[in-house]
């Protein structure tokens, strides 16, 4: 069951005591692999809850470790530079010349993916490329103005009249100032520079644009920020690599909240044909789904699922979607998941469901947890769903899945169906967890006994046509 | 269709693997159908080494291709993919190195000598130009010019990564 791939998603609220659904929104759900738990809360947090810190940075390319510089160093300092229009590396060549006697090197940078190119001017004392590129920068700059000044004196003397009303609405909103070239001074060393400067070729796309030097990369920790427990803490020793990852703290909700799925029901036609799934919902008629639930911890859970009698509205959308009610039912919603602790075979923790006939491993699974079920002659689902039955409960280790059924009603009797009905369907689960305190909590001796929470898991059916 | 080797690696048949002797695929990976491997390039430096290295677990979808990075003219450099890497439907991979627990979806263009930190995620079609370094946990999207960038993956993935290539394994 696959948890980076699913359509199972985690309501977070914006504020923590706030526990109905606004809907379903971006901004509102997240994956379960998104989130951190925070032991103290005993609440899934995302990034939004958080406080971050910057605890490490570094150059991706160099790897020199630029933790210890001040806030305002965001870019290698080294000779590691990007293309201006399409952040790829740089490469960068040495070309020898002469100038009045002197010998000088120019660079030139060229993008390795784009048509990027851009060449220095002629240097003829030891310079980094990174005061060579700032100091071209200014000197552009200043022939603008050069430009500007020229312009200026050859124009005609008498100043063009503007109109009083019109010097007032200039506005100030086209000034802008780029944060990565602050507008400095041009030192003697520099118009030495470019007096020296001889053209060597022009880069007519690219004329204003300059190499950028490289962006860096950060390690951040995150802080719960209703009671500033640590939730992610990298380690960050001198000596040690900055592109290691260990951590000195970590608490990932995919560690401390059950995974939830939701899958049709198993059919034994499936060893046979391949599962087709049906996007249909007969009007009135029950459809089983079963919703598998796993257990990342090492101590069981018990988990109750609860749900509204029928999915509120803002979680279907589609054309129609007034005229149907959709309706909920959870006939077991109290289960104890017990853990997969030292279960090494992971066959063992993939719920039922989730097993597929194309892998021999997987088939003989399948094969020995359904047994002679799946070689009746046409049972209607091979997981007993009468109401009273036990057996409606299918265990194994780590996971159980659950009947859930959906039936979708006319809100109105006298409203007419039509075959265009289509409905996008979300479906809301209050899920709450139980459990002893897991090892890694248990150490931090807060001061709750146990582990309990509640959340919503909001599950993406996709659409559904509705027939009759 | 499949070819099951000892060590539980299953080769579609119809994979292409030329320069078999220049490839070393370690235990319990996947290759579909389609997947080429181009282990019978000439490496710049000879080495006794292998050309092409796949790490356990690790599952090459249908129609991928793995192509040693070029070092000069037509000399090559050898690729080594980790442990626990999917490699999408479609996706060409020319880059150097891919770490452990590392996603590329379907048709991405992994470009020459680029390399691929442990636990990342490689989101469907994107381009990844020369030489470019991924740095550990990143999430990385789109075209360079257009749309390229490069995020910050949870650090859940790299347990995510693992299950997510030994059940694929199971499940195919
Ligand atoms: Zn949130
Ligand atoms: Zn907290
Ligand atoms: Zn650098
Ligand atoms: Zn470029």
């Amino acid at each position: 069951m696959s948890k980076i791939y699913n359509d199972s998603y985690i309501y977070c609220p914006k504020l923590a005591t706030h526990r109905t659904l606004d809907g379903f929104s971006a901004n509102s759900v997240h994956h379960l692999s998104q989130l951190y738990f925070c032991p103290s809360c005993q609440a899934h947090k995302s990034r939004y809850d958080c406080y971050h810190n910057i605890e490490c940075k570094f150059c991706s390319h160099c790897i020199t470790d630029y933790s210890h510089t001040s806030n305002d160093t965001q870019r290698c300092a080294k000779n590691c530079f990007v293309c201006p229009s399409c952040t790829s590396s740089l490469t960068i060549f040495i070309t020898d010349h002469q100038i009045n006697g002197k010998l000088g090197k120019a660079f030139q940078f060229s993008c390795v993916y784009c048509t990027y190119t851009y060449q220095s001017g002629v240097i003829t004392s030891p310079k980094s490329l990174h005061s060579i590129i700032s100091s071209e920068k200014k000197e552009a700059q200043h022939q603008t103005f050069y430009k500007y000044q020229q312009q200026l004196s050859t124009a005609s003397d008498a100043p063009v009249k503007q109109s009083e009303t019109r010097l007032k609405n200039l506005s100030l909103s086209n000034i802008s100032r780029t944060p990565d070239s602050p507008i400095d001074t041009l030192g003697p060393e520099d118009i030495s520079e470019v007096r020296n400067r001889v053209e060597i070729t022009t880069h007519p796309d690219h004329s204003n644009q300059y190499p950028v030097a490289r962006k860096l990369t950060v390690k951040k920790s995150y802080k719960c920020l209703n009671c500033n427990t640590f939730l992610l803490l990298p380690h960050t020793e001198d000596g040690l690599l900055p592109t290691t990852n260990k951590l000195r703290v970590k608490f990932n909700a995919v560690d401390y909240m059950p995974s939830i799925k939701l899958t049709n029901t198993i059919s034994p036609t499936i060893l046979t044909t391949p599962p087709t799934e049906t996007r249909n919902l007969q009007l009135e008629c029950r459809r089983t789904f079963l919703i598998n639930l796993m257990n990342p911890l090492e101590v069981d859970m018990k988990i109750h699922v609860g749900s509204l009698p029928y999915i509120a509205d803002n979680f279907i959308t589609g054309g129609n979607k007034l005229k149907f009610k959709v309706e909920l039912s959870i006939p077991i919603p109290d289960i104890v998941i017990k853990s997969s602790g030292s279960t090494k075979n992971l066959i063992k923790t993939i719920p039922t469901a989730c097993l597929t006939t194309k892998n021999t491993i997987s088939k003989a699974e399948l094969i020995s947890r359904m047994g002679s079920a799946l070689f009746k002659e046409k049972p209607e689902d091979t997981l007993d769903v009468s109401e009273s039955s036990e057996s409606l409960v299918a265990q194994g280790a780590g996971w159980s899945l659950i009947p859930l059924f959906i039936s979708v009603q006319m809100n109105d009797e006298t409203d007419t169906w039509d075959s265009s009905d289509l409905l996008d369907i979300k479906i809301p689960l209050y899920i709450t967890v139980q459990a002893e305190l897991p090892q890694a909590i248990k150490v931090l001796k807060l001061s709750k006994q146990n582990l309990s929470y509640g959340y919503w898991n909001v599950i993406d059916i996709g659409t559904y046509q509705v027939t009759k | 269709m499949w070819i099951e080797t000892s060590t539980g690696n299953r080769i579609a048949k119809d994979a292409a693997i030329s320069g078999p002797d220049n490839i070393v695929i370690s235990g319990n990976c996947t290759i579909h159908p389609g997947a080429s491997l181009h282990g019978d390039v000439t490496l710049l430096t000879p080495s006794t080494g292998p050309t092409i290295l796949i790490g356990k677990y690790s599952h090459l979808n249908s129609n991928c291709q793995i192509i040693p990075p070029v070092l000069q003219d037509d000399k090559h450099g050898p690729v080594a993919i980790g442990a626990y890497c999917i490699v999408g439907h479609d996706t060409v991979v020319r880059l150097a190195t891919i770490g452990n627990r590392v996603i590329i979806e379907d048709g991405c263009d992994l470009q020459n000598l680029s390399i691929i930190y442990d636990c990342c995620v490689i989101r469907k079609g994107t381009v990844v130009p020369p030489k470019m370094v991924i740095p550990p946990f990143s999430e990385v999207l789109g075209v360079p010019g257009t749309d390229f960038k490069v995020g910050e993956l949870s650090n859940a993935y790299k347990k995510l990564i693992e299950t997510e290539a030994k059940e694929l394994q199971l499940q195919t």
